[in-house]
């Protein structure tokens, strides 16, 4: 304790006062059999969005050829089943909600390696992770709630920044440096000085979302993020959310 | 744990054994860190438990657990605050109505701090652990915990000081 910023007659009075508080509580409300519940619950989830995900994947294929029918006039149907979609044929996307950014994330190595893997990443923001964190669509907070992969979706989810307030704040007032507003252009979280985060705190005291101290400060400020309130309902849509126009 | 939730048995064994040891252990003082975290016991056990389920789930991609676990218990409360906060536009702690006076002077102090700050204090003060320890357990930079630590005692002791 010796290079902590305090004299130690009030760590030891709070360390007092902390015990004295916490220790009536006995956490008896944990159980195993409420973990193994939990854990159950979380694979039915993981189960059911994945299979979500798969049927508006399968929507899409079927709307795509679909389209690639009805272009060729109907007269070979199996066209229908062996129509490839392309881009140029298929005016049916996935709905944007899903390729919206859904907000800044400080990922750990093994996230960043999974993101990479599936492209939803670049190699330049992998290497960067300890020092950014990175702007995921929700198309990229999916494959991180892949079973595979485990409930690392959620944690992200849990740990993400949404508000780009601060940002947006800082760069109004003038108070980004270019290198920091490349970085915000570069979708990863630009590092604050101390000042910046005090000046983002001042004017947001109960900002939670930046309660990290003098951590670098991830926030959003591209262009087109909304900044709050898309994480918690965007995963699941990909087909069901709209966008989708047979072609013709 | 149920066979349903591991479905190789022979695997299962030693994950569940090593993850029993490590619930036994850590139970109750997660409940009590977390709890100092949101001021509330009945929330403080379903971070706790939700956490739990985190680690077993993860158990053998895991090298550090203890240090997993503290994480998914201070991000399971930055969570359940921010829950709160949509609720409560500001986000205040809920002091359960049997708390004693001293704690909840102590809890409110507590909540007055950014959820980081809370965490580094009450994982040196509570859970006794070094900054370099928190570093580790919470992924952070060891400058920001040490930055961290000296702004929440600062506030707190301006909150708990005559």
């Amino acid at each position: 304790m010796s290079d902590d910023p305090i004299d130690p007659a009030f760590g030891q009075e709070l360390a007092a006062r902390l015990h004295e508080a916490a220790d009536p509580v006995d956490g008896a409300g944990v159980t195993r059999a409420g973990v193994a519940a939990v854990v159950e619950r979380r694979r039915d989830r993981h189960a059911r969005t994945r299979a979500l995900v798969l049927g508006a994947a399968a929507v899409v294929v079927l709307l795509a050829g679909l389209a690639a029918f009805v272009r060729s006039g109907g007269d070979a149907p199996e066209q229908v089943v062996t129509a490839t979609p392309s881009t140029t044929e298929a005016a049916c996307v996935p709905a944007p909600v899903v390729t919206a950014p859904a907000g800044w994330f400080r990922l750990s190595a093994e996230q960043a390696d999974a993101l990479l893997a599936a492209g939803a990443i670049t190699r330049d923001q992998a290497d960067q992770r300890a020092e950014h964190a990175v702007l995921l669509t929700h198309d990229g907070l999916q494959v991180l709630s892949d079973p595979e992969v485990g409930p690392l979706g959620d944690q992200l989810r849990d740990l993400g920044y949404e508000d780009s307030a601060g940002i947006e704040l800082l760069r109004s007032e003038g108070l980004l440096t270019p290198e920091q507003e490349t970085a915000v252009a570069d979708r990863i979280a630009p590092v604050l000085e101390q000042a910046q985060v005090d000046r983002v705190f001042d004017a947001f005291p109960d900002l939670l979302a930046i309660a990290a101290g003098g951590q670098p400060f991830p926030s959003a400020g591209g262009t087109g993020f909304s900044p709050s309130g898309g994480a918690a309902t965007t995963t699941e849509p990909a087909g069901s959310g709209g966008g989708c126009e047979a072609g013709g | 744990m149920t066979g349903a939730v591991r479905p190789r048995p022979r695997a299962a064994t030693s994950v569940d054994a090593a993850f029993d040891a490590l619930f036994v252990r850590e139970r109750t003082a997660m409940v009590r860190v977390a709890y100092l975290l949101v001021g509330s016991e009945p929330l403080a056990e379903e971070i706790v438990q939700e956490a739990f389920a985190s680690v077993y789930a993860r158990w053998d991609r895991i090298d550090n657990h203890g240090g997993f676990l503290r994480q998914c218990v201070v991000n399971g409360a930055r969570s359940a605050l921010r829950r709160r906060s949509l609720e409560r536009r500001k986000a205040q702690l809920l002091v359960d109505d049997g708390t004693a006076p001293a704690g909840r002077e102590l809890l409110d102090a507590l909540a007055a701090l950014p959820l980081g700050w809370r965490s580094v204090v009450v994982l040196r003060f509570y859970e006794g652990m070094t900054q370099e320890e928190i570093a580790v357990a919470l992924d952070m930079r060891l400058g920001t915990v040490k930055s961290s630590l000296h702004r929440g005692l600062a506030k707190l002791r301006e909150a708990l000081e005559p």
